[in-house]
């Protein structure tokens, strides 16, 4: 008797930590070098550090992108950013990437927006960003936030 | 009992998963290959019609290009110089134009004498005349100050040095060729600040949307001149709301005072 209930709170512990994972690591960064070379990275990891910075996480954990230091306002419900501050931190090294310019969209309700001008949507709590680097290096997200630090 | 407990059990804990992987199907753009693991080939995959990008050794993001010829960036970013206040100017109307005295067009809740401004920037707040009242915040009518950042939905502005204003009055850099160049003020030490468009939308632009004000090119006399981040300045025509003077912005409560 005990045996089998015990069986049965793992299993039901193991369902619910299954289900209360939500669908994450969804996030898509295209990277599009100078040369025309693009790497396309599926399942990054997006994340909002401190309210303060959103960081995107390659899917082998190993590199990170912190983009901080934007000028944001709102475009109606959309959170527009202006970016400046992108930083690379990988192999325990953080080195800054020269924004020339960009932008970020951030989609902060529970319904679909749509950028201002365009036919392009952002999910609920989804993210869409591009930007361009003084090196030439063409960079693209789309993906929803996968969770919040403090 | 037993046996029906167990396969309750076993059942939740196999659809668990599938659950997951049809949300992620459900919200991946098309093309993608729903459900297919992370992690397995570094995420890294080249284009078809791009040519087989390099993958940095060890995996994570390849900005090789981007890093490679520069030295590890401090831990803070070093600040830009002051944004050129000192930046040569095309033919500008004479900022330092005598004044005439001129009545009152609008009430001043700034307290400040008449004569507008004549294009020389005033004394820092800190160093009011002996004679100034003490700074006003002239309120807006359409917007009601709530806490701190609520006209940004209470997320805090960030200010991005390399952008006009801070990216406060839009997303100019100062570098631009572009930028509509809208007259300058001469400051005290002689030194000339460029103003600059305010681009539509940035909250620059939601400021003098609240105060009903137009920008204008400084260097006239009787105008509102406003100083904002980062060393920047803009000059408006004066209405019912906000006379002519020389004031200071608070971007927590976009409101602006008088100097």
């Amino acid at each position: 008797m005990s045996r089998s209930w015990t069986l049965a709170l793992a299993a039901l512990i193991l369902g619910a930590t299954f289900t209360a994972r939500p669908a994450s690591a969804m996030g898509i960064l295209r990277v599009q070098q100078r040369d025309g070379s693009i790497q396309v990275y599926r399942n990054v990891t997006i994340r909002i550090v401190r309210a303060k910075a959103m960081v995107v996480t390659s899917p082998d954990h190993v590199g990170a992108l912190i983009i901080s230091n934007a000028a944001c306002s709102y475009v109606g419900d959309l959170l527009r950013c202006l970016l400046d501050d992108v930083k690379l931190r990988q192999h325990g090294a953080t080195k800054e990437l020269d924004v020339d310019d960009g932008t970020l969209y951030v989609n902060e309700t529970d319904g679909e927006l749509h950028l201002p001008l365009s036919s392009q949507g952002v999910k609920p709590h989804g993210v869409v960003m591009a930007y361009h680097t003084e090196h030439g290096t063409f960079v693209s997200l789309h993906g929803t936030i996968d969770g919040a630090a403090k | 009992m037993k046996r029906a407990a167990v396969a309750l059990a076993l059942i939740l804990s196999v659809n668990a998963p599938f659950a997951a992987l049809a949300q992620h199907g459900g919200s991946r753009p098309s093309g993608g290959g729903g459900g297919r693991p992370a992690g397995g080939g570094g995420g890294a995959r080249p284009a078809a019609p791009a040519a087989p990008a390099a993958r940095p050794a060890g995996g994570g993001f390849n900005f090789s290009g981007d890093t490679a010829a520069r030295p590890a960036a401090p831990a803070t970013r070093p600040q830009p110089a002051a944004p050129q206040p000192a930046r040569p100017q095309p033919a500008q109307p004479q900022p330092t134009r005598p004044q005439p005295a001129r009545p009152q067009p609008a009430p001043n809740p700034g307290g400040r004498p008449p004569g507008g401004n004549s294009g020389t920037r005033p004394p820092a707040p800190g160093t009011r005349p002996p004679s100034g009242r003490p700074p006003v915040a002239v309120r807006p009518p359409s917007y009601r100050p709530g806490p701190n950042w609520g006209w940004n939905h209470g997320v805090a502005w960030q200010p991005a040095p390399n952008y006009w204003g801070g990216g406060f009055w839009g997303s100019l850099a100062l570098a631009a060729a572009s930028a509509a160049i809208y007259g300058s003020i001469v400051a005290a030490n002689d030194q000339t600040y460029t103003s600059y468009q305010v681009q539509p939308d940035s909250p620059g632009a939601i400021l003098l949307q609240n105060y009903q004000l137009q920008q204008v090119p400084c260097g006239p006399p009787d105008l509102v001149v406003i100083y904002g981040p980062d060393n920047s300045v803009i000059c408006t025509a004066p209405n019912t709301i906000v006379a002519p003077g020389y004031y200071n912005l608070d971007p927590t409560t976009l409101t602006i005072v008088s100097q």
